[in-house]
């Protein structure tokens, strides 16, 4: 069986490689890199696909969706196709059918499909992946000394011999399943992890059965204390007994004093319900503080009666002082003079009677001028003066009107008018003549003639005045023409004038002026008359008005001077005021008597009063400091008071007796108590009953302090004791322990003496096929140097050496070059073991890189012996290997990656 | 009136546990967290106010009590001296000389059954509530169910029967629930230590904290009102961790990581961290697989985890027609499939052995 063709379609680095094997020796090269491991490991994964998800992805192709390939295996004259895809992890083997075209890609259209295997390489090998990667695939065996491949060769055989398994070692196992065992070791064994555990569960036993003393202990003392506690109920129910004894007793003796403070509890209650009636009103109140009360009272009144008087006293003395400072005479200032103005009296009455008389004679002149209308005279001569008047001003207008001046203007105007009327002629002719001279000159051009240009200037002299003239005629003319209106006007007004007076006599029925003049002669006469008489009238009144004056200010110096006294002026006042002032001295010692009487009444009543308040005042301290409200309350209250305290006296006497009685119980309380107990009374011990009570106590307080004992006791008993429970856990988990630690010690024995029967049946069945197939292969490789290997049953290696006459050599004696060739020999044995003797492929990757150049040569060698038997391929990455097989002529296929 | 109550049983205080796998400290820890989960009850019943706590048998494991423990829960009870305690003695806490229960003080509020012959009764005027109740005398047996259906009741009254009862038992106190069901108003029955309901008005509470693997799913107690003829309650789950078992089949074709990823969210994140959790462990696994090392690893992510192993090594493996390879093959070959535990560890060894070595070389 070889391996003829590998097809990488896409594996790698590789897309569509192909490489063809022959069916003996083969040396594939390629350096570093080159993917001679990627070959390597297309084999083993084609025949059995990946192991685990790396070898998968790790030669998953980066530029090609494809992942596939295929592998040719030659077998006889049978070639098989087998086909992977990497990708859905499929495998196809299909039979080749011959002829068929090695080129054609699609082969597997023509070939037949054999079977389904999932592991063809466990099919065509017949061996599985490990044994595949330990035998059929030969990896270096390092550069070792000859003792240490000696060494290792004799490990590896007698470990195959055993376990066939170059690598585990029986005795080794069977050392650590030992020391699995010893480790739990035995019971008897205090030192070991069993025998620990085995005195701590002793230990715990004893724990517990000191724990399940100590609770019958504390069992047993519980029942001592329930029994006390009922032994204590016992004495509790004798101590009530006795007890109850004693206060009956006692009940009987207290009814007795009951009976006997019953009539002052009723003398008591009766006393109480007087105390209960006046209480609300007993007032704190002194007789002492009563007596001052009223004693003060009564010397109040007398002191407010003498008050009183004086009060009246003082009050005449007022009102007669009033009517005396209210005397005239007090009113009259020191410098008022009486004679002045008795003397002004009589002078005012001599004044009023002179007016008296002077007013009847103005009368008697005012009734004989009241005939004549003055009104009517005066209005006449007015008019007659109005008449008058317009007569001299229509006189002074006529004057005016004169023609003198206007015609004397007129003759004026003219004569200018005419005086520039010739200058200006003049002018002209001897400018003209001025002119004239000029010309003549100039045209005729005599120089002379120039003089005449004189005459120019002299007719310009005489323009000016011409102007002059002229203006002063202009301003004539205007002054006529003013002059004219002016006539025109005083003309008009005087025409107004005469109608005036025309309606002015009509009005005074007058037809001319002459008779309205002598009408106003007479007129004039009468009204002299008047005149004279009325300034006489105009005398007299003024007189009057002079008397008038000089009796007002007499009047008026009176009344000045009565003013100041309030008085008005008459008869009465004057002769009022005169007696007043012969009385004045009189009148003011009377006030002053009656001012200094009253002064001393006021100090009396001042002292009254004072003495007065001072009363009051202590009365109302007493009052108040006592609670009443006037003398009278207080005497009622003092009154009631004493009731009140005789009441309380007599209570007090009586509780006293009560208290002897009773000594401090409460009457009521001790009546209802003792309401059911007998009057008489049932004498007893009461020393004894109290002595046996006491007794009893103690006897109790004993027990009670064996309880508290007991108490401590299961206390400290149960501190000083592990739970029952926490031992028993513990006992159970020890017991646990041991068990498992047995079992394990029972499983390594089952293991160890299951491991020694298989490997027992390993040397039985598989040492001697071994030893035959490793004797085959090292005769063959060495040429029949080395006919036998031999292996004893303590797993001693020797090999026997025809040479030397069937010596038996230990292989620390043999060569490195016949170690090799042992090396080989062990791995041909045991693939050809493994695989039924089907001499399947032998594959070496990089075996040989460390070996030196002869120790390479017998390697080669020994490589191209074995290629006539099955195939070889040598992966390697020197050109050393094919270089020798070269030189040794030793016939190989040379591929180069 | 409703009377309020709570229904609790087999608390089992100062239990020893036989939990092999436990270590020591959590046996420990464990049972100082059933007392944990009494003073719990303590306070739901402070918090609800109820009016009667019912303990139906086993409130402590009899011979493990101690004294001091006992005066600690008669303490207890004191606390609580509006809801009146009913306790009756089960199959760990027998009612016979051994008992400590008599030589405790009790508060006024504990009532303890102690009659193990007939039905002791109970009657509580102010809720005209009558009690029935028998104790156990022993560990093992109880056989007084006759006295139980020989009972009668006053019709008047609400009537409860709390008993310490296995009802599908033979010899520990067997009850045929039809002879009761009409006759009381309300049975709180302790014993089984998972909650049942067995009918409307009989029901099991279950132990407050889960004892065993056997005890899985929710754990606490029984909380109701109680009226004549109408018993209303629910249950509240007190139980600080579970027991909880998962199953998981492995093949050949489980890799180390898909094993171990297999029991490491074969639950939710928060149980694994908090709860006991038994991973059993079945199918085939290829002896390539070192099984002792995904369980050394698994241990990082639980609070507490153990295993069951009901799997099997493939030791079949393919056939070469009698060529096999070496050693390790050959002993494969040696152990049949058989669930014989230490033929299986005998075999696990020897591999890793063979194993070990082939490594070393």
């Amino acid at each position: 069986m070889y391996i003829k063709r590998l097809h990488l379609k896409a594996f790698g680095k590789f897309i569509n490689k192909m490489i063809s094997f022959e069916d003996k020796f083969n040396i594939v090269f390629g350096e570093n890199e080159s993917g001679k491991s990627t070959i390597h490991n297309f084999i083993e994964y084609v025949m059995y696909g990946f192991d685990g998800l790396s070898g998968h992805n790790r030669y998953k192709p980066w530029n090609s969706s494809f992942y596939k390939g295929s592998l040719e295996i030659g077998q006889g004259d049978k070639t098989y196709l087998i086909s992977r895809n990497f990708l859905l992890d499929t495998v196809q083997v299909f039979k080749k059918v011959n002829g068929s075209n090695e080129e054609n890609e699609d082969y597997e259209l023509n070939d037949s499909l054999v079977e389904n295997f999932d592991v063809p390489g466990e099919h065509f090998f017949n061996i599985n992946r490990i044994s595949f990667n330990n035998t059929v695939s030969i990896s270096q065996l390092g550069n070792k000394t000859e003792r240490e491949l000696a060494g290792e060769l004799k490990n590896k055989i007698s470990n195959l011999s055993s376990t066939r398994d170059e690598d585990i070692s029986i005795d080794r196992i069977l050392r650590n399943l030992n020391s699995i065992k010893e480790e739990g070791g035995s019971e008897d064994d205090e030192k070991s992890l069993l025998g620990q555990y085995v005195l701590r569960l002793e230990e715990l036993r004893k724990a517990k059965e000191n724990t399940l003393i100590s609770n019958r202990q504390v069992m047993f003392l519980a029942m001592e204390k329930k029994k006390l506690q009922s032994k204590i109920h016992q004495l509790n129910l004798k101590i009530q007994e006795k007890q109850k004894e004693l206060s009956d007793y006692e009940l009987s003796l207290e009814k007795q004093k009951v009976l006997k403070a019953k009539p002052y509890m009723e003398e008591i209650e009766k006393i109480k319900e007087e105390l209960r009636l006046i209480e609300g009103y007993v007032a704190a109140c002194s007789k002492e503080d009563y007596i001052e009360a009223s004693e003060t009272e009564s010397s109040l009144a007398s002191l407010k009666n003498e008050r009183q008087r004086l009060l009246e006293e003082k009050d005449d003395c007022l009102i007669e002082l009033k009517t005396n400072e209210e005397d005239l005479c007090n009113h009259i200032p020191s410098d008022f003079e009486l004679d002045k103005l008795n003397e002004d009296y009589n002078l005012l009455r001599e004044t009023q009677e002179k007016i008296d008389a002077l007013k009847t004679r103005i009368e008697s002149d005012k009734e004989s001028i009241a005939s004549i209308d003055l009104d009517e005279i005066n209005k006449f001569i007015s008019d007659y003066q109005e008449v008058e008047d317009l007569k001299s001003r229509i006189q002074i207008n006529n004057a005016l009107i004169d023609n003198m001046n206007y015609d004397s203007m007129k003759q004026f105007g003219m004569k200018h008018w005419w005086l520039s009327f010739l200058y200006g002629l003049l002018g002209f002719a001897f400018a003209g003549a001025g002119g004239y001279s000029c010309y003549y000159a100039y045209n005729n051009n005599i120089f002379t003639y120039y003089y005449g240009a004189v005459g120019f200037l002299i007719g310009i002299f005489f323009f000016v005045l011409s102007g002059r003239k002229r203006n002063i005629a202009n301003s004539a003319k205007k002054e006529i023409e003013s002059m004219d209106c002016q006539r025109a006007d005083y003309t008009l007004h005087n025409g107004k004038m005469n109608e005036q007076i025309d309606e002015i006599l009509k009005r005074n029925n007058f037809e001319d002026f002459p008779s309205m003049a002598e009408a106003h002669q007479k007129v004039s006469a009468e009204k002299s008359i008047y005149e004279d008489r009325m300034e006489l009238l105009n005398k007299d009144e003024k007189t009057l008005k002079e008397l008038m004056e000089e009796r007002d200010t007499i009047k008026e110096r009176l009344e000045m001077s009565l003013s100041r006294l309030n008085l008005n002026l008459s008869r009465e006042t004057m002769k009022e005021i005169n007696d007043a002032f012969r009385r004045k001295d009189s009148v003011k010692e009377q006030i002053q008597y009656l001012k200094n009487k009253i002064d001393l009444l006021d100090k009396d009543i001042k002292r009254f009063d004072k003495e007065i308040a001072f009363e009051e005042k202590r009365l109302e301290m007493i009052l108040n400091a006592n609670g009443a409200e006037d003398v009278e309350a207080f005497k009622k209250a003092v009154e009631l008071h004493e009731r009140y305290e005789e009441l309380q006296k007599q209570k007090e006497q009586i509780q006293n007796i009560l208290r002897d009685i009773l000594a401090n119980a409460d009457y009521y309380e001790l009546k209802s108590k003792l309401i059911n107990v007998p009057e008489e009374i049932k004498e007893i011990d009461k020393n004894e009953v109290q002595l046996n009570i006491f007794r009893l106590n103690e006897e109790k307080t004993a027990m009670l302090k064996s309880i508290d004992e007991i108490h401590n006791e299961i206390e400290d008993i149960e501190e000083n004791t592990r739970s029952l429970a926490e031992i028993e856990e513990e006992i159970s988990f020890y017991e646990n322990k041991i068990g498992s630690i047995k079992n394990k010690v029972k499983a390594a024995e089952i293991a160890a003496e299951k491991i020694r029967q298989i490997s027992n049946s390993i040397k039985g069945d598989f040492m001697p096929l071994l030893r035959t197939t490793i004797s085959d292969n090292f005769s063959y490789l060495t040429g029949g140097r080395y006919k036998r290997v031999n292996i004893d049953e303590n797993m001693n290696i020797t090999v026997m050496s025809e040479e030397e006459g069937d010596r038996k050599i230990e292989l620390e004696n043999l060569s490195g070059g016949t170690l090799d060739q042992l090396y080989l020999s062990l791995r041909i044995a045991l693939s050809s073991i493994l695989s039924g003797n089907q001499n399947i492929p032998l594959i070496l990757d990089d075996s040989f890189v460390q070996y030196d150049a002869t120790r390479l040569r017998k390697s080669l060698e020994m490589l191209a012996r074995e290629s006539e038997r099955r195939q070889v391929i040598l992966f390697t990455c020197q050109e050393r290997e094919a270089d020798l097989a070269r030189q040794m002529n030793i016939p190989f296929n040379y591929i180069r990656l | 009136m409703k009377i309020t109550f709570i229904h609790t049983s087999d608390l089992h205080l100062g239990k020893k546990f036989d939990i092999s796998n436990f270590s020591l400290k959590e046996r420990q820890k464990r049972r100082q967290e059933l007392w944990d989960t009494f003073e719990e009850i303590i306070r739901t019943a402070k918090i609800r106010e109820a009016g009667y706590l019912f303990i139906a048998g086993d409130m402590t494991e009899g011979d493990y009590i101690s004294y001091k423990e006992l005066n600690k829960i008669s303490e207890k009870f004191s606390s609580i001296p509006d809801t009146k305690v009913i306790i009756t003695c089960g199959q760990g806490d027998p009612c016979n000389i051994n008992n400590m229960y008599e030589y405790i003080e009790w508060p006024d509020n504990v009532y303890i059954i102690k009659n193990t012959d007939t039905v002791e009764k109970l009657y509580f005027p102010q809720d005209n509530l009558c009690i029935c109740s028998i104790s156990w005398d022993n560990h093992e047996r109880n056989e007084k169910s006759q006295s139980i259906y020989d009972l009668s009741v006053d019709e008047s009254k609400i009537n409860v029967l709390m008993l310490h009862s296995h009802i599908d038992s033979n010899d520990r106190l067997p009850i045929n629930i039809d002879m009761i069901k009409n006759k009381f108003d309300y049975c709180p029955f302790g014993g089984s230590h998972n909650f049942r309901q067995i009918s409307g008005n009989i029901a099991y509470c279950g132990t407050p904290e889960p004892l065993s693997f056997e005890e899985e799913g929710d754990h606490g107690i029984i909380c109701g009102t109680l009226e004549k003829k109408k018993a209303e309650y629910s249950f509240l789950p007190l139980a600080k961790r579970k027991f909880i078992t998962r199953r998981i089949e492995l093949n050949l074709s489980h890799t180390f990581n898909k094993i171990l990823d297999l029991i490491k969210f074969s639950g939710d994140m928060f149980s694994n961290t908090k709860d006991y959790v038994r991973i059993e462990l079945t199918g085939e696994v290829n002896p390539d697989i070192s099984m002792d090392e995904i369980e050394l690893e698994a241990r990082q992510f639980f609070y507490y985890i153990e295993f069951e192993h009901n799997y099997l090594y493939e030791t079949e493996g393919r056939n070469y027609e009698g060529n096999e390879y070496n050693i390790i093959e050959s002993y494969k070959h040696q152990f049949d499939n058989s669930g014989d535990k230490i033929q299986q560890q005998a075999f696990k060894l020897g591999l890793e052995v063979l194993r070990k070595e082939k490594v070393v070389k």
